[in-house]
């Protein structure tokens, strides 16, 4: 086990190679040029102030001593500075990291709990009148924008009932306590959860509707088992694999956050950060977001890959 | 004990008939076994899940009719009396136990169910030992070990005999077993078959045995009861039934039974090695927990040749590496070691051009005719493709393959249609048809027809031995059923753990076998001494082609 986790962590660091310098190549590509936008921002477009900008940041180099620059600086998790921000990209994104994770985490476990659990009630009662509810809503919930859902729900419970609160943390003058902070945090949640509440809901269903098919679940009804026990200890069970790869899908995306929700909300967390990033040139904080981004992903591949075999004995771990 | 009264059961509309059960009546007394016996669509299963109350729900609808265990009205009882009867009163065994098993629960919690569902609530140290009490008793001689199992790491009659542990945990008065040995190999079916009887001494218990099998009729039954299309058409007592069958559909199926006297008069003189086997190897590394591995011997050393016009048949047991050949043989897996010849030529050092032709002159007929088709090719197209990707024109190759399925029996009006639309011998004459298709030298009928119902098993022997005779073909048949064997092949092949214990003319092998392995494989053929008295080996000059 241990000598598997090693070997997979090994290759990891290689993918994570790979990301950063398929990304650091693909961001110079774009067209446009970082020294002219700072210079931009500071008022002077003076050809010699935006060349000693670009010597200062070491813009002036070779794209591949660059490369090799900005490389070995992530091993020493030096991401770099951010132009625009005048901040280390790291301190940046640890200061974001909370809020984001506080989000992105409780939009996870809600919808997981909330999906699977309607999900396996409409599997257990496939083409019945509460499936059928089930199915329309969530279909509905599947193809309604997330950002419409998010102004919705402001409109409904922040505007009309003036029950929450529609933007920021609670805690933007320093003087907020967990309470507030819940209350600030449920219409993001509930609006990111809804989407992934639908996936939930029909990957759960198809998955249960197929396991009740199965020469096992009659074997436990000629036991005499009763069948919310059989729904528990035998379906669910056997049902959790494709909710786990889409698990593990939606939790590589928790650091990334949700540009749209963070943005509705004025949520202060990574998403926002690497949007801002991306629509100021801020090359060294948008390859930080990427970078912090892809290990999770990576990560959660790995921890999911052995979650799978803790689940089902069946599947092998080959190195 | 148990008795069924003029039960029907419907089919939904657009059913291939109106019922799936119709006027079916019967008993099972304590301490006997009825064996209900017929083809697939005979409506022996939906009988036996009826008397279980574990029919489809679709069905459950549709049934009339009376069905008492005891006092009890089972007909009347809704979904918690039944609970209370099931598994207490009333044990099911099923066909396929890698699937009736749950594939991702340890054995022993999925016996300690059982217990558990009827309101016995026994503490961790002495479920424990009840548990292993009962595997011990249904003959699993490591039952510490086995309960920590799951179902795949297990072998098949280790799983039948979990599963029958489960059915007779509590002492049911009824076990209803429904073919519970048809998927497994002929000693392990003896040793289940003998164990059933000996807990049926031990308990009392009734059984209702359905089986298509009349070799297990014979061994074990005290009735019979004979279905055709939802009808019972006959019942009486073993005897009367096997010995003097009144309805003619019964001696249809007693005729079908294959008999191990019938080995094939003609036997060919041996000619020149078509292929030739020497040194087989091939081994296989097992996952044995998260991470440990184990070295598993398919093959040892296996040495053979098939001569030109020669059938030869590979028995054995499961495990005993007749199916390892058949692919090391068509090369779909790597060999370890040793060497095959072709005509004269290494196999192995053939590359490009060479191998794609070699390939074309081996070829195989898979167990399963369900999944060896593909689902949205039409036949005529599954067939012609082989030539075609053999370099024949495809008109010519269409040409080739309507004249080849009207050869296996199968008309020119079912060249377009798709797989699922035929029956499971019609799709086995396919994958026939498929194989000759690219003119083989040599055919594997990989357990070809172990799938199929007797009738059907029987026409399609009929119909491999009728173009053995026309096209001379050569034919290399894996079987587990020695009675099959025994039928079609000129020389027999007796394998055990990956390596060959006997060879030789298939009457002499089976006659006077010099093996004690072989011995105890014809010892487990169910039925042998009494069906096979019975009737006269069949003249193989007088077979052809019956669709």
């Amino acid at each position: 086990m241990t000598s598997y986790i090693g070997s997979r962590l090994i290759k990891a660091l290689g993918i994570l190679i790979a990301v950063v310098t398929l990304n650091f190549l693909l961001i110079r590509l774009v067209p446009g040029d970082p020294a002219t936008v700072i210079a931009g921002e500071s008022g002077m477009s003076d050809p010699a102030f935006v060349e000693s900008i670009r010597r200062a940041y070491g813009l002036d180099q070779p794209l591949l001593l660059q490369l090799k620059t900005y490389l070995l600086n992530t091993f020493t998790f030096d991401f770099g500075f951010s132009y625009r921000l005048q901040s280390d990209v790291i301190s940046l994104i640890a200061e974001r990291l909370p809020a984001t994770l506080a989000l992105t985490g409780a939009a996870f476990i809600l919808s997981l709990v909330v999906g699977v659990s309607l999900g396996v009630v409409a599997g257990a009662r496939a083409d019945g009148k509460l499936d059928l509810i089930i199915r329309l809503v969530t279909l509905t919930l599947y193809s309604i924008p997330v950002f419409w859902i998010g102004l919705m729900l402001i409109l409904i419970f922040s505007v009309k009932l003036r029950w929450l609160p529609a933007s920021g943390t609670g805690f933007e003058y320093g003087d907020g306590d967990a309470l507030t902070f819940l209350r600030h945090l449920l219409l993001p949640v509930v609006t990111l959860s809804l989407f992934y509440v639908a996936v939930y809901v029909r990957l759960a269903r198809t998955s249960v509707v197929d396991v009740l098919h199965l020469d096992f679940i009659r074997t436990a009804r000629s036991k005499g088992m009763a069948g919310g026990k059989i729904l528990r200890r035998h379906v669910l069970p056997n049902a959790m694999l494709p909710i786990l790869t889409m698990a593990s899908l939606q939790a590589g995306n928790l650091v990334s956050g949700s540009i749209a929700v963070e943005t509705i909300f004025a949520w202060p967390g990574v998403g926002r950060l690497g949007y801002e990033a991306l629509m100021h040139r801020d090359y060294n904080m948008l390859l930080g977001v990427f970078l912090t981004s892809a290990a999770m992903v990576v990560l959660l591949n790995i921890v999911s890959d052995i979650l799978y075999v803790l689940v089902d004995p069946r599947i092998e771990l080959v190195k | 004990m148990l008795h069924v009264q003029n039960l029907r059961v419907g089919l939904p509309v657009g059913g291939d008939r109106a019922f799936a059960v119709e006027g079916v009546s019967f008993e099972v007394r304590p301490g006997s076994t009825l064996c209900l016996v017929g083809e697939s669509g005979s409506g022996k299963t939906v009988t036996g899940q009826t008397v279980a109350g574990l029919q489809p729900k679709l069905l459950r609808e549709r049934t009339t009719g009376i069905v008492r265990l005891g006092d009890v009205e089972l007909s009347k009882l809704d979904e918690r009396q039944w609970r209370a009867i099931r598994g207490r009163e009333i044990g099911v065994v099923f066909q396929e136990p890698m699937t009736a098993l749950n594939p991702i629960m340890p054995i022993g919690r999925q016996i300690a169910e059982v217990f558990e569902a009827h309101g016995m609530m026994l503490g961790k140290a002495q479920m424990r030992e009840r548990v292993h009490g009962l595997l011990e008793r249904v003959g699993i001689r490591d039952p510490a070990r086995i309960a920590n199992s799951y179902s795949f790491r297990i072998s098949g009659g280790q799983r039948q005999r979990v599963m029958i542990a489960m059915a007779v945990a509590l002492k049911p008065k009824l076990l209803i077993a429904d073919e519970p040995t048809t998927a497994l190999d002929v000693t392990t079916q003896a040793q289940v078959l003998a164990l059933l009887a000996d807990l049926q001494r031990e308990t009392g218990m009734g059984i209702l045995f359905v089986t298509h099998d009349f070799g297990i009729v014979a061994d074990i039954a005290t009735d019979v009861a004979v279905m055709q299309h939802g009808h019972l058409v006959e019942m009486g007592s073993k005897e009367a039934v096997l010995r003097t069958p009144k309805h003619p559909y019964t001696a249809k199926l007693l005729e079908a039974v294959p008999r191990l006297g019938a080995a094939r008069p003609c036997a060919v003189r041996r000619a020149a090695p078509l292929i030739e086997v020497t040194g087989m190897c091939k081994h296989y590394s097992i996952a044995e927990g998260l991470l440990k591995r184990r070295r598993l011997d398919a093959l040892k050393d296996v040495s053979f040749s098939v001569c030109r016009g020669e059938v030869v048949s590979l028995v054995g047991e499961s495990g005993s590496g007749k199916s390892t050949i058949a692919r090391c043989l068509t090369k779909l897996i790597p060999m370890d070691g040793g060497t095959i010849k072709l005509n004269g030529t290494n196999l192995l050092a053939l590359k490009g051009a060479e191998l794609k032709e070699a390939r074309r002159k081996i070829q195989i007929v898979f167990q399963d005719p369900y999944g060896s088709l593909d689902p949205r090719q039409k036949i005529i197209e599954s067939v012609a493709a082989g030539p075609i990707a053999h370099g024949t024109p495809k008109r010519q190759a269409r040409d080739e393959a309507a004249a080849l399925l009207a050869l296996v029996g199968l008309g020119e009006n079912v060249l377009e249609r798709f797989p699922h639309e035929f029956s499971g011998g019609q799709r086995q004459r396919i994958g026939i048809a498929r194989a000759l298709a690219v003119k083989p030298d040599l055919l594997i009928a990989d357990e070809a027809v172990s799938a199929l119902d007797v009738t059907v098993q029987a026409q399609v022997l009929q119909l491999l031995a009728d173009l053995r005779d026309r096209l001379g073909l050569t034919m290399l048949f894996i079987t587990h059923d020695l009675r099959v064997a025994g039928q079609v092949s000129d020389r027999v092949i007796v394998l055990e753990n990956g390596g060959i214990v006997e060879e030789g003319p298939a009457e002499a092998v089976f006659s006077v076998p010099r093996s004690a392995y072989t011995r105890r494989l014809l010892d487990s053929i169910p039925g042998l001494h009494v069906i096979s008295r019975e009737r006269p080996a069949a003249d193989c000059r007088k077979l052809s082609v019956a669709s």
